[in-house]
C-alpha cells in the first residue's frame, strides 16, 4: 500500500465529490498519481515492463502533468495479471461480463482498494440521491450475485449500489421475466417513500421497460429514482437513444429522476455520473484525458479520440491510468452550466474491432 | 454480389460464377473433366488477358493495390513469361493438364483464388474453386468481373466453376472424390481437416499450410544508402505490408537488422519515419480499428516482457523485441505492426527458422550472402528469399513446390 497516495485518496474522499475546480483538483491528483505510478512500477512486473517499453521507463523527476503519466490499455486485463499486492492479499477477483467468444478481464482487488472503491461510490451516489438509504428494487435477478469469490461486473455493480438501498428485492426472475406482482406488492408497502431502482441499461430496457410497456403497466412509486449504467451499444442496436430510454423509464417505472453513469470493472468506484447537461462528469478523485488513437497525443476539447481514465482508487493493482477502447470527447471544464466544477465528457461509442483474417482462417472455421 | 449468410452449419452450396445456366455441381462434375485443354491454349490466354484489361479498367480494382497487382500479373507480357517458363520445364515427353482441380481458396488473401485458378487454367485444367463464405468487397468485385467475361465467352472457359459453401463435409467429399488434384490453401486447420477427406485413388493433393515471413536488412548497407534508395526501400516494404492487412503468409511480421547495435538503432529510427510516410501513401486515411489492434498487441508484448521498446504511430507500430527468439515467438498482429530485433549477421536468422517459415525478404545483402542464406534458410524451412518489395509476387514455384508439376501429368512418348 502506498501511504502517500492512499492518504491523498482518503482526503479526497472525505471532501465533496465534486468540490474542486479542475486546476485545484489536478494539483492534488498529480502527486497522488505520480506516487501511485512509482508504487506500481516497484510492485507490478507487468506494469514495469509496459512503462519501460512504451514510456522509456519511469520519469526521474516528478511528472509535471496528468497527460505525461504512463497508462496501460484496458485490454491488458484480459491476458495479464495486473496486481501490486502478493496473491494472499487478493481478496476478490472481478471479471468483466465479456460477451461470448471474447476473453474476460480479471481485476485483482485487495481489501484496501475495495474499501476505497466502496467509499468513493458512496460519496458520488449520495451527492445525487442524498444520504437516506432508500428502499431498493434491483432490475436484475438474484442469481447474478451468488458466485462466491469471483464477481462479474454485473454483480459488482449491483452489490456496489446495494449500499444505498434498504430491503432490496430483485425484480426479475432467473429466466429474466419481470415479476410485476412482486414489485407492486413491495411498492404498496412503502407508504409513499421513494424507491431506488438500479440496473444495467440494456437489461432495464429489455426486461423491465419493454415488459411493462408490453403489459400496458405503469408502476407509480413516489418520487423514485432510477440509476442505470452499462454500454449503449446494444441500445443503439435496438435503436434506442438516451432520451427515449429516460422517457420510457419515467413512464414505465414512474420514477421522477433517471441517473446514468459510466464506469468499468477495471476502475470500480471511479464512476462518472451525468451532470445537469447530460455529459459525464469526473469526480475529485478521478479525471479523464482523450488521446489521438494514432499518435496517443492528448486531444483538445471537442476532438474525438480514445478515452483515458485516471483514478487514485486503484492502490493494489496498476489500474490508476487506463486507456480504454471507448471513443470520447471531453466537452468542457468548470462550466457553470454543468452545475459542478471539473472536467466533463461524452462517450461516443466503442472503437470498431478490426476483423483480421489470418491464414488459419479458411474452410475449417467457416462453418 | 450479396454477402452469403455465414451461419452455423449452413451447408448451402452456391454457384458464384458463372451465374447463368449453372446447373448442379453434380452435373458439372460429370462434364468438367473432359473439358480440360492443352496447356496455354490461345483461347485461355486471351481470356486471362481480357480479365487483366477488365481489372485495370475497373474504377475500384485498378486503385486497389491487390486488384492492380493481379491485373498486372494477368497481362499479356506476364502470361507469355509464364508460358516460356512452362515450356522450359525439362521433360522429353508431353505435359498434359492434370484434369479437374478442386481449389480451396484462403480467406486472408482476397485475390488468391484467382492466382490459384489462373495458373491451373493456363495449365489447361478444369477447375472448381471454393471461396470462403466471408466474402470481402474486393472478392465480390473480382467475381463480378469474372462473371461478366464468362457470360461474354461461354465457350472459352467451360469447365470452370466458382462456388462457396459453408462447413459442409458432404460437398467437400463429393468434390474431393471427383477431382484429380486438390489445391488447399491453409491455415493448418483447413489443411488437416481436408486431408481427412478422401480423394480418388488416382488424385493427388498440394496443400499450403499456415506460414510466416520475415525481413533481413543489413544495417550498414541501409545507412550507406542515399535518401532516394532509403525512400524506395520504404515504399517496397509498404507494398509488402499494406495489402490484406499484412495477413498474407508472405507479408513480413518481423525485421532483423544485421549489424552492430548503434547502426541498427540508427537505421531503424530512420526507416521508421520513411515507412510511416510510405504506408500513409499506400493506405490513405488510417484505420481506427487497426490502430487499436496494433496498440493492444504492442502493449501486450511489452507486458509479456518480450518488448524493450514500442512506438505507435499513424500507420505503423514498431516493437523492438528483447531478443530475436522472442521476436519470432510473437503472434503476428498484422495491420501495420512490425517486430524488430538485432542480429550480428544475416545468417543468424537461420537458427530461428522452422518449416512453417515461407519468405525472407532482404535488403543490403550481396549475392554471396544472399545465396548462403538461401541455402541454410532453405534447409531450415524457408521457401523464398527475395528482395523487399517482392514478398507478394505469386508464381508457379510456391511453398517449395513446382506447381507446374502438380498441375500437369507427364506422358512418356517414345
Amino acid at each position: 500500500m502506498n501511504t502517500n497516495s492512499a492518504e491523498i485518496a482518503g482526503e479526497l474522499l472525505a471532501g465533496l465529490p465534486f468540490g474542486l475546480r479542475e486546476n485545484e483538483k489536478r494539483a492534488i491528483l498529480l502527486p497522488a498519481l505520480d506516487a501511485l505510478t512509482r508504487h506500481h512500477y516497484g510492485q507490478s512486473e507487468v506494469f514495469r515492463r509496459v512503462v519501460d517499453a512504451a514510456f522509456g521507463g519511469l520519469k526521474r523527476r516528478a511528472y509535471s502533468d496528468l497527460e505525461e503519466l504512463p497508462f496501460v490499455p484496458v485490454s491488458l486485463f484480459k491476458r495479464h495479471e495486473l496486481r501490486s499486492v502478493p496473491p494472499n492479499q487478493v481478496f476478490r477477483v472481478l471479471t468483466s461480463s465479456g460477451t461470448t467468444g471474447q476473453s474476460v478481464s480479471r481485476v485483482y482487488l485487495d481489501r484496501a482498494t475495495a474499501e476505497l472503491q466502496a467509499k468513493a461510490l458512496v460519496r458520488i451516489v449520495q451527492h445525487f440521491i442524498g444520504k437516506a438509504r432508500l428502499p431498493m428494487i434491483v432490475l436484475d435477478h438474484e442469481d447474478v450475485v451468488r458466485e462466491p469469490s469471483t464477481y462479474s461486473a454485473r454483480a459488482a455493480g449491483i452489490l456496489g449500489l446495494m449500499q444505498f438501498g434498504r430491503r432490496p428485492i430483485y425484480a426479475l426472475r432467473p429466466d429474466m421475466s419481470f415479476d410485476a406482482e412482486k414489485v407492486l406488492a413491495y411498492l404498496a408497502e412503502l407508504k409513499g417513500e421513494p424507491p431506488l431502482f438500479f440496473g444495467f441499461t440494456y437489461i432495464v430496457w429489455q426486461h423491465a421497460l419493454e415488459a411493462l410497456r408490453g403489459a400496458g403497466r405503469r408502476l407509480a412509486p413516489n418520487n423514485g429514482v432510477l440509476i442505470h449504467s452499462g454500454g449503449w451499444k446494444k441500445m443503439e442496436g435496438a435503436g434506442v437513444g438516451a432520451d427515449e430510454f429516460a422517457a420510457a423509464a419515467r413512464a414505465g417505472l414512474g420514477v421522477a429522476r433517471v441517473l446514468n453513469f459510466y464506469g468499468m470493472v477495471e476502475q470500480v468506484g471511479s464512476v462518472f455520473f451525468e451532470n445537469s447537461i447530460g455529459a459525464l462528469h469526473a469526480p475529485v478523485f478521478a479525471d479523464v484525458i482523450v488521446r489521438d488513437p494514432f499518435t496517443l497525443h492528448p486531444l483538445a476539447a471537442g476532438r474525438r479520440g480514445l478515452l483515458q481514465v485516471l483514478s487514485v482508487l486503484p492502490q493494489g493493482y496498476p489500474g490508476h491510468s487506463l486507456l480504454t477502447e471507448d471513443l470520447a470527447e471531453w466537452c468542457g471544464v468548470d462550466d457553470a452550466a454543468a452545475g459542478m466544477p471539473g472536467r466533463f465528457f461524452r462517450v461516443l461509442g466503442r472503437a470498431p474491432r478490426s476483423e483480421v483474417r489470418g491464414c488459419s482462417d479458411t474452410y475449417a472455421q467457416s462453418a | 454480389m450479396p454477402n452469403p449468410p455465414d451461419t452455423e452449419g449452413a451447408p448451402a452450396l452456391r454457384v458464384l460464377v458463372p451465374s447463368m445456366d449453372a446447373g448442379s455441381v453434380d452435373d458439372f462434375i460429370r462434364v468438367a473433366r473432359p473439358l480440360s485443354v492443352e496447356p496455354f491454349a490461345p483461347a485461355r490466354m486471351a481470356f486471362l488477358e481480357a480479365l487483366s484489361r477488365t481489372l485495370l479498367a475497373h474504377p475500384k480494382l485498378r486503385r486497389d493495390p491487390a486488384g492492380a497487382s493481379l491485373g498486372f500479373w494477368l497481362r499479356r507480357a506476364h502470361l507469355a513469361a509464364l508460358e516460356s517458363d512452362f515450356r522450359a520445364q525439362a521433360f522429353a515427353g508431353r505435359r498434359v493438364a492434370a484434369g479437374l482441380v478442386f481449389h480451396v481458396a484462403p480467406a486472408n488473401v482476397d485475390t488468391m483464388f484467382i492466382y490459384s485458378w489462373a495458373l491451373s487454367f493456363l495449365a489447361g485444367n478444369s477447375n472448381v474453386v471454393r471461396l470462403t463464405t466471408r466474402m470481402s468487397p474486393l472478392m465480390a468485385d473480382l467475381l463480378a468481373c469474372l462473371d461478366a467475361l464468362f457470360i461474354g465467352k461461354p465457350d472459352g472457359c467451360r469447365g470452370n466453376l466458382f462456388v462457396t459453401f459453408g462447413h459442409n463435409d458432404e460437398v467437400a467429399a463429393r468434390l474431393s472424390a471427383a477431382c484429380d488434384l486438390r489445391f488447399v490453401w491453409g491455415g493448418d486447420d483447413t489443411v488437416l481437416k481436408l486431408r481427412a477427406t478422401e480423394l480418388s485413388p488416382h488424385a493427388s493433393e498440394r496443400s499450403f499450410a499456415s506460414k510466416r515471413s520475415l525481413s533481413v536488412i543489413a544495417a550498414g548497407a541501409y545507412l550507406a544508402a542515399d535518401v532516394q534508395d532509403r525512400g524506395r526501400l520504404a515504399d517496397r516494404m509498404a507494398a509488402d505490408m499494406a495489402p490484406f492487412g499484412q495477413m498474407a503468409c508472405s507479408s513480413p511480421q518481423t525485421v532483423y537488422w544485421a549489424g552492430g547495435k548503434r547502426d541498427c538503432d540508427r537505421a531503424l529510427a530512420d526507416f521508421d519515419r520513411r515507412l510511416q510516410r510510405a504506408m500513409a501513401a499506400k493506405l490513405g486515411e488510417a484505420d481506427l480499428g487497426w490502430a487499436v489492434r496494433r496498440l493492444n498487441s504492442a502493449f501486450s508484448s511489452a507486458a509479456d516482457g518480450a518488448a524493450e521498446q514500442l512506438t505507435h504511430r499513424q500507420h505503423v507500430t514498431q516493437v523492438v523485441a528483447i531478443s530475436p527468439e522472442r521476436a519470432e515467438a510473437e503472434v503476428p498482429c498484422g495491420v501495420g505492426l512490425l517486430t524488430h530485433a538485432r542480429v550480428k549477421s544475416a545468417d543468424a536468422v537461420v537458427a530461428l527458422l522452422r518449416r512453417s517459415h515461407q519468405t525472407i525478404t532482404y535488403f543490403g545483402l550481396n549475392d554471396a550472402e544472399r545465396d548462403g542464406l538461401a541455402q541454410d534458410a532453405g534447409r531450415a524451412g524457408v521457401d523464398r528469399v527475395v528482395p523487399i518489395g517482392r514478398a507478394l509476387d505469386f508464381g508457379p514455384y510456391w511453398d517449395g513446390y513446382n506447381l507446374w508439376d502438380d498441375l500437369t501429368r507427364l506422358v512418356v512418348v517414345q
